[in-house]
């Protein structure tokens, strides 16, 4: 090993030396704490050997200054100290010294704590190494989740036409790097829209996987949802599935079974801008809300089973008439779940005085302060699900 | 053990190597005397606070050789440095000093049987 010994008293200083250099170790001595602050500066040793009691710089200030220096491979630190300095000893073992040697130092004492300190060594070079790599598959981790998380917005809502007769605005926070939660407006041709916003449990990555293939499935803007437009038989001619069957589709290819056991909570609605007619099925999902005319939002009915729960499952279809100026929410739990200070949920009726507060406000600010309020509600806890919102507005 | 210091220890510090020990005590000769110096003014000007280096450094330097009498005598006046209870440091310094001559004659009559 390379030994730094620090020691102004000549003879201490090159009886440990000699010994040193005996048993194999390369050593080199310093007169005083500043020139062995100097030598570590200079060079890496594996042990240092310091003295308390040194002119100028002394073995305290020396420890500090080699602990303050963190940066590189550890260094053993030993004080040589007289037997009636235990309070120096002490103050040496808070500033980081390692372990102690009183002097006169005994040979075998030397060699023992020579030996500690090796272990030591190796040991703290091992956990470093480790460090590393699990800072370098940290870092790595966390590129691909940032890549994946980027992708994961790039399936968010664009580029909405004016032409679906509804303006939307939405809010979409994961509460891990990836979320569970997604939600999309597709506007299906110039009469028809779907929107749908879906939940798969848990979190994480393996949610996120499944939730990303399911926006897959469902389409995109670019694309042409082939789940979502069925063919009539005459190449030109597509029919918008029913949402029903959008449903009942998902559930025939994504039992829980096949998916980890996991499964996912669906609103998925087609809007006629037409007739002014939103056709939508719920599984598993909170209801969407309704707000006409200035009065509080209400919940809608719906409601089913999950999206893979039961093989065989069917969907209620529910049809309402909307009116230029109404708007409706569609929200996952992780609103309606999210807890405050005082370990209360938000509730259904919480979420609609959210709302509430803001409704008189254009409905992108409607939906950024609803979101505003809920981390406001929730105060110092953090969200535990994903945040997801999506509102539309009638247009007049 | 002579009465100065006791040789098995001292030379199983030296690991049985004369002719580092005769280093050592050539270094003892040299560093001992300014330190004996620094030590004898303090006493002098009853400087308490400069009394305590010089007395520390030599009780670790006399400790190697294994010399209780000698280092006693040093830790005597660091101990009054620290207390500042100077009214015996006259006659301390004294006792170090001749335990200090006294350790140096029986090392090198030591030596001197040895490398012959």
């Amino acid at each position: 090993m390379k030994i730094l010994i620090a020691e102004d008293e000549r003879v201490t200083r090159r009886s440990l030396a000699r010994r040193l250099q005996r048993w194999g170790h390369s050593v080199v001595e310093a007169a005083d704490g500043a020139q062995a602050w100097k030598q570590f500066q200079q060079e890496r040793f594996d042990i240092v050997l310091t003295d308390w009691d040194m002119p100028e710089v002394d073995g305290l200030e020396v420890i500090q200054h080699i602990r303050g220096n963190a940066s590189g491979d550890y260094t053993y630190l030993i004080m040589l100290t007289g037997r009636s300095e235990k309070s120096d000893l002490v103050a040496g073992m808070e500033a980081g010294a390692d372990d102690f040697l009183t002097k006169p130092f005994d040979a075998n004492e030397l060699r023992v704590r020579l030996n500690a300190g090796q272990r030591i060594i190796e040991l703290e070079r091992e956990l470093a190494a480790q460090n590393l790599s699990l800072s370098e598959a940290n870092a790595r981790m966390k590129r691909d989740l940032d890549a994946a998380a980027a992708i994961q917005r790039d399936l968010l809502p664009r580029n909405i036409p004016e032409s679906t007769g509804a303006h939307f605005a939405w809010h979409f926070e994961p509460c891990d790097e990836l979320g569970g939660d997604i939600l999309n407006v597709l506007p299906l041709d110039d009469r028809y829209t779907a929107f749908y916003l879906l939940d798969v449990s848990g979190h994480g990555v393996p949610a996120a996987l499944l939730s990303v293939t399911l926006s897959r499935v469902l389409g995109s803007a670019d694309s042409a949802p082939s789940l979502l437009l069925t063919s009539d038989g005459v190449a030109s001619n597509a029919v918008v599935t029913s949402p029903r069957e959008v449903a009942r589709e998902l559930n025939r290819r994504f039992p829980m079974s096949a998916q980890q056991n996991m499964y996912f909570t669906l609103i998925y609605a087609v809007f006629d801008n037409r007739e002014l007619i939103m056709r939508y099925v719920v599984a598993g999902h909170p209801p969407p809300l309704l707000a006409r005319d200035g009065a509080a939002p209400t919940p809608l009915e719906g409601r089913g089973f999950a999206i893979g729960f039961f093989e065989d499952a069917d969907f209620d279809e529910h049809a309402i008439e909307l009116q230029p100026g109404d708007r409706l929410y569609f929200y996952s739990d992780g609103i309606t779940e999210a807890r405050n200070a005082d370990d209360a949920m938000l509730e259904t009726d919480g979420m609609i005085r959210l709302i509430e507060q803001s409704r008189t406000r254009p409905l992108d600010e409607n939906v950024a302060v609803c979101v505003e309020d809920l981390r406001r509600w929730c105060a110092s806890v953090p969200l535990g699900d994903d945040v997801s919102l999506l509102a539309l507005e009638v247009s007049s | 053990m002579t009465s100065v210091f006791d040789e098995d220890a001292l030379m199983e510090q030296a690991d049985g190597d004369i002719e580092f020990l005769a280093d050592m005590v050539t270094i003892l000769i040299e560093d001992s005397d300014p330190l004996l110096t620094q030590v004898q003014d303090a006493a002098t000007s009853q400087d308490a606070a400069a009394l305590v280096s010089p007395a520390h450094t030599l009780k670790g330097m006399l400790a190697n050789f294994h010399a209780p009498s000698a280092t006693a005598a040093a830790l005597e006046l660091e101990s009054m440095g620290r207390k500042q209870a100077l009214e015996n440091v006259e006659a301390a310094c004294d006792r170090l000093q001749g335990e200090t001559r006294h350790l140096i004659e029986a090392l090198q009559a030591f030596l001197k049987a040895k490398m012959t």
